[in-house]
């Protein structure tokens, strides 16, 4: 199944489990954030990746600068374990 | 839902000849923790305090409403570092070598996500070895090698 199928699907199944009045407030804070613009202040195409150095889980400073200069990459930020729908793929 | 989907996508994304960071925002025990749970084979970079996702533009203040949210089992101050309810949004973007944002993938919805098919259609024309040209937000693919330099003049 395609990633955003399976989303799709999560989202169906978990809005029978959440109070409605969060449902509610979760679709509320999601249009406002639209609203705000911050889509568009994001970085995307076109735009230079910021070079800043951040730590592994080895405790070893990578730098991102670097990293580029190795090759095409894919960065991905991604939110964590609070996230629902990555809370879904760290249940055992 | 995230890491897992892109844990599957690596081996596509390496047999392109390209790499995968991700980029967390937890304490460092807990990206260590999510990295052996995992068995990720990518980086997994530690982002306390939104470092390096502010300098993308991705984070915002959690409205009042739902800080309750951190009450449904997850401490977020805790969990995330620092006092402040701040979250960012998630992004996937694609990086040629000279550090240009190639394709990138951000959205308010967090049930939303950029379909795989489009990264590795971005790595392939990279791993190629074309690359883009950006005017604002207009692109060109170019082959470096068969560009006249004068093109640019």
């Amino acid at each position: 199944m395609a990633p955003q199928q399976q989303l799709e699907q999560q989202k169906r199944s978990s809005i029978n489990k959440v109070a409605p009045e969060i449902i509610q407030t979760m679709a509320q804070v999601t249009a406002d954030l639209k609203a705000s613009g911050i889509e568009n202040r994001a970085l995307g195409r076109g735009d230079q990746g910021p070079g800043f150095t951040l730590t592994n889980a080895r405790g070893e400073e990578i730098c991102l600068t670097d990293l580029f200069s190795r090759g095409p990459m894919v960065v991905n930020i991604y939110r964590g374990r609070w996230c629902p729908t990555e809370m879904w793929s760290y249940t055992p | 839902m995230e890491l897992h989907a892109l844990k599957e996508e690596l081996l596509k994304i390496e047999a392109s000849g390209a790499s995968l960071v991700a980029i967390a925002p937890e304490m460092p025990d807990k990206v260590a923790e999510t990295t052996a749970r995992h068995d990720l084979q990518f980086e997994v970079l530690n982002d306390q305090g939104n470092r390096g996702s502010r300098q993308f533009g991705l984070v915002f203040s959690l409205p009042e409403s739902l800080h309750t949210y951190a009450g449904v089992g997850i401490d977020l101050p805790a969990y995330n570092g620092g006092e402040r309810f701040e979250l960012r949004l998630p992004s996937t973007d694609v990086i040629q070598p000279d550090g240009q944002i190639v394709y990138g993938f951000v959205d308010t919805d967090y049930t939303r996500r950029m379909e795989p098919s489009y990264i590795l259609d971005a790595l392939r024309l990279l791993c190629s070895g074309l690359r883009v040209y950006s005017r604002g937000r207009r692109q060109i693919w170019i082959n470096p090698n068969e560009i006249e330099s004068s093109y640019f003049v």
